[in-house]
């Protein structure tokens, strides 16, 4: 069975935290909604911002400390894990409907 | 189409045209499968709009209008299918219920051509007398509420995405238009059915329902023009727009 991006980031924060397997997992499909993603079309480039800007807050209100700092080391994983570079290689919704308006 | 629908149905036909062939030209440098498919979309719409205003424009020249009319059904009917699999590649390519319905339609459609060749309904105007009539009704409505539902769902989620600069406007109110052009193509289809009823009943087409029915191809091909060919004053009105309504938020 393949790893997902999602996949992967979900077990990195699982290990980084107290959250469960389905707690990690489910705090990060939150996230992800929040910022109108799918966790099977997921990129690097969108991770970073729900990292960044999403992931953070979601985790301290499920009482995670230094969250800001793990999401920034999840980052860092994944950023040198051969995951990423096959969930990039995938074309996106957004990007043919870019290309089909000229853009 | 008695009153002034024929009209709009023939500038209808010619846009497609024009908006195919440029689509096509993109697959063509590009090499990509939607920009092929919408091209050919277009281009069999446009083939089909003038096969069924032919005869009416051109009724001194044309004797004929049945063998026009039943090439323009089975192109217009392949433009449905060409719909169904652009929205299966595009929107669901990993889940096979989407390929179901793409089947469902095709079948569908393929049916009703043929039960109505049975009931001798060559150019699909009887819905009364014609059980295939519904079949091919059924397998044109499937595509056309798919993308007006996936176009739908698809713009919501890029709204979101937009919020955090991870996505372009311009792409995102694409995707609304996308799923405007579905259901002005599904509100055709439906006026088609009325009028189609109407006119198997008393014998003449509905006016009211061939105005309804111009209007909603104009605002069909509008859909298209600034989904695909949009303007500078469009792309400038929809970043404009988003500017506006994202400043000072996050």
């Amino acid at each position: 069975m393949t790893t997902t991006l999602f996949d992967a980031v979900a077990e990195m924060l699982q290990a980084r935290t107290s959250l469960d397997r389905l707690q990690a997992r489910g705090t990060l499909r939150l996230a992800l909604k929040v910022a109108g993603l799918d966790p099977s079309d997921l990129s690097t480039e969108q991770l970073r911002v729900v990292l960044e800007k999403i992931l953070p807050r979601e985790l301290e209100t499920r009482g995670v400390e230094q969250a800001a700092a793990i999401c920034s080391a999840v980052m860092t994983d994944v950023a040198s894990s051969h995951v990423a570079e096959a969930a990039d290689s995938r074309a996106s919704v957004d990007e043919i409907f870019s290309r089909l308006g000229g853009d | 189409m008695e009153d002034n629908a024929w009209i709009f149905q023939t500038v209808a036909g010619v846009f497609y045209v024009m908006a195919g062939i440029p689509l096509l030209r993109l697959a063509s440098r590009s090499g990509q499968a939607p920009e092929r498919i919408l091209g050919t979309t277009f281009l069999l719409m446009g083939i089909s709009y003038g096969f069924y205003q032919a005869p009416i424009i051109f009724a001194s020249l044309v004797p004929h209008e049945v063998p026009l009319t039943v090439v323009g059904r089975l192109a217009y009917d392949a433009s449905v299918v060409m719909i169904a699999f652009f929205t299966r590649g595009v929107f669901r390519n990993r889940e096979a219920w989407a390929t179901g319905l793409v089947c469902a339609s095709v079948v569908l459609l393929v049916a009703g051509l043929v039960v109505s060749v049975g009931y001798g309904d060559w150019n699909g105007y009887a819905p009364l007398a014609n059980p295939g009539y519904w079949l091919e009704f059924t397998g044109q409505v499937i595509p056309c509420t798919w993308i007006a539902i996936e176009g739908f769902l698809q713009h919501r989620k890029l709204q979101k995405r937009v919020h955090f600069g991870l996505s372009d406007p311009a792409v995102c109110n694409r995707l609304l238009l996308w799923s405007l052009f579905g259901a002005m193509q599904l509100a055709t289809i439906v006026v088609l059915v009325k009028m189609n009823l109407e006119y198997e009943a008393r014998g003449v087409f509905s006016v009211a329902m061939d105005a309804l029915e111009g209007l909603f191809e104009m605002l069909t091909i509008l859909m298209i023009w600034l989904a695909f060919f949009p303007p500078r004053f469009y792309r400038s009105w929809v970043s404009g727009r988003n500017r506006t309504q994202y400043a000072g938020t996050d």
